[in-house]
């Protein structure tokens, strides 16, 4: 079964439904929600009747726009986004779940995640954090707001020496500072990792955050997910994006992210609708990327014949190596391609030998 | 097994003494006859290797090496999706603005900058909203202002007797710049063990005294 069959299975069994699209989607839709997009640039075109057109960059902003009452969808389509300066066609796979979210959704979106990665390899982690908690906590320490920026950014980048160098400078007081070099280098199993800094920092409105964590990871316990399941509050997705709970999953043999996620209400709200949205995406272009090729050959056998030989034998031979599940291909010896690499290479004698016909 | 990608050069070798001091030898690395490009010590679970400097940011992107060795010019100008754990204190110097000591900026006309760093010099004119005309050049960068090819220069500065033998001086430092302790974001939580002894045995090794 590919990936991409398995994925699909496993959100149908969570009771999701396939969301199909068209590649197209009207130019406005991008152009009102620029902020809900990791690029302003795309690809346009204009349709017979004039409208302006554009090749989909996202798949979230198409759900959400047709998306009238609560739906849990799936999908597994083709974005058009900008990458290492060209145009790329990327395959991506995700879940949207679209309604009343509470801390069941939220926990069974997360464990989707997990078994998504699961299916990618068992060996992963899925890093969560909730936006909120390092806002609040700078907020509550009254850090000055031009440095917010660069103390999210420092974070980001695991770079504790910034908080140590802001601390020397008198921009931070010691115990902030303190606090933050902890928030770095925090990475902890969800629950001992919710522990370890509710001991760090006595802030309720810190704590609000931490007793919903807390109540999420319960009910992941009961997905049977948890152990895989990691507490990394310096994790940033695009902060304009989310609000509250993020995520983000990696496997042990591909050295990037694989999935990202999280809850994002301000985009529905942004369209008028009253309802709460959590969704996840699976990078399938960076899955491809896998380490190890597991594929050296492009078959099995490679059946040589000439003008002398009997059609006939040579039908009788590719229809037993076929047969048997073999991937055989039949070529003349004057003209056969080089670049094509086959296990077994034989000459129509040997193969029918081998074949014992 | 940890994959370390080293500079190649002084700021490696002071980088390989700290971490061998910490346990984490391997002395063919020291045979400079080797042509060998990959050193392993097996019991430590160390496999080193010595790269460009300014590729040591892409081994560690994309997961070659675990970790690595990166002055912050390298990761300023290239911007490498990685961790930057600690600032090792060593390879110190400043990226700074250079030119004529009687250097006039006219704003009438973009201001030509010669520079190997076409990113960090646009990103810190963008937020001073002063248009320039970036020309990139690979070395000599001293040579731009003398020969007019530009009117000031954006480059590393470390004694400075580079630029007062051309008669240039800084005008304005752009970073601070000192050799940073990087990991592959996905390396750094599937080895974090490892890496955090790493990190600590670099913290620890007296770096900064060097």
């Amino acid at each position: 079964m590919s990936l991409e069959e398995k994925l699909n299975r496993l959100f149908e069994g969570f009771g999701y439904q396939k969301f199909k699209m068209s590649k197209f989607e009207e130019y406005d839709l991008y152009a009102s929600n620029k902020d809900f997009l990791t690029s302003s640039q795309l690809i346009t075109f204009t349709d017979l009747d004039g409208s302006l057109l554009a090749l989909k960059p996202d798949i979230t902003l198409s759900i959400i726009k047709s998306t009238f009452e609560p739906r849990k969808v799936y999908y597994n389509e083709m974005v058009y986004r900008p990458k290492d300066h060209h145009y790329k066609e990327i395959p991506q796979a995700g879940v949207e779940c679209i309604g009343t979210i509470d801390s069941y959704q939220e926990a069974e979106v997360i464990a989707l995640a997990a078994k998504a990665l699961s299916a990618v390899d068992p060996n992963y982690i899925l890093r969560v954090s909730d936006v909120g908690y390092v806002r609040t906590f700078l907020e509550e320490a009254k850090v000055d707001e031009t440095y917010q920026k660069f103390i999210l950014e420092a974070l980001a980048e695991k770079n504790a020496d910034y908080m140590k160098s802001l601390v020397k400078q008198g921009i931070l007081n010691a115990s902030t500072g303190e606090v933050l070099v902890k928030l770095v280098s925090l990475y902890q199993p969800l629950r001992s990792g919710i522990k370890e800094i509710r001991g760090a920092v006595d802030s309720p409105a810190c704590n609000v955050i931490l007793d919903h964590l807390q109540e999420v990871a319960s009910i992941l316990n009961g997905f049977d997910v948890l152990d895989h399941i990691y507490l990394d509050l310096s994790l940033m997705n695009s902060m304009d994006y989310y609000n509250g709970l993020i995520f983000q999953g990696a496997v042990s043999d591909i050295p990037f992210t694989v999935l990202s996620g999280g809850r994002y209400d301000r985009l529905p709200e942004k369209m008028g609708k009253r309802f709460g949205a959590i969704g996840f995406a699976v990078y399938m272009d960076v899955v491809e990327t896998r380490k190890k090729s597991r594929r050296h050959y492009d078959g099995d056998l490679l059946i040589l014949y000439s003008e002398k030989d009997s059609s006939i034998t040579l039908a009788k031979v590719v229809n037993h190596f076929s047969a048997q599940g073999w991937k055989v291909r039949a070529e003349r010896i004057d003209t056969h391609p080089e670049e094509v690499r086959w296990k077994r290479v034989m000459r129509l004698k040997e193969a029918k030998k081998e074949a014992g016909i | 097994m940890i994959n370390v990608a080293l500079p190649k050069g002084r700021l490696g070798d002071q980088v390989y003494d700290i971490l061998a001091k910490a346990g984490y030898e391997c002395p063919e690395i020291l045979d400079k006859k080797s042509r060998k490009l990959v050193f392993e010590n097996k019991e430590r679970g160390v496999r080193y290797f010595s790269v460009k400097p300014s590729d040591v940011g892409v081994y560690v992107e994309r997961g070659a090496a675990d970790v690595g060795i990166a002055g912050k010019d390298i990761l300023l100008e290239h911007r490498p999706d990685v961790y930057e754990l600690l600032d090792l204190g060593i390879g110190v110097c400043r990226l700074c603005i250079a030119g004529y000591p009687d250097f006039y900026d006219d704003t009438d006309r973009p201001l030509k900058v010669a520079t190997k760093f076409p990113h960090v010099a646009r990103a810190y004119y963008e937020e001073k909203g002063r248009d320039i005309d970036i020309i990139k050049l690979h070395g000599s960068i001293e040579l731009a202002p003398i020969l007019k090819l530009s009117d000031v220069i954006c480059d590393i500065v470390e004694t400075g007797s580079t630029l007062k033998e051309n008669n240039l001086v800084v005008l304005e430092e752009v970073e601070p710049v000192s050799a940073r302790f990087i990991a592959n974001k996905v390396s750094w939580q599937f080895h974090h063990e490892e890496i955090l002894a790493m990190k600590n045995a670099l913290e620890n090794g007296e770096a900064h005294k060097l």
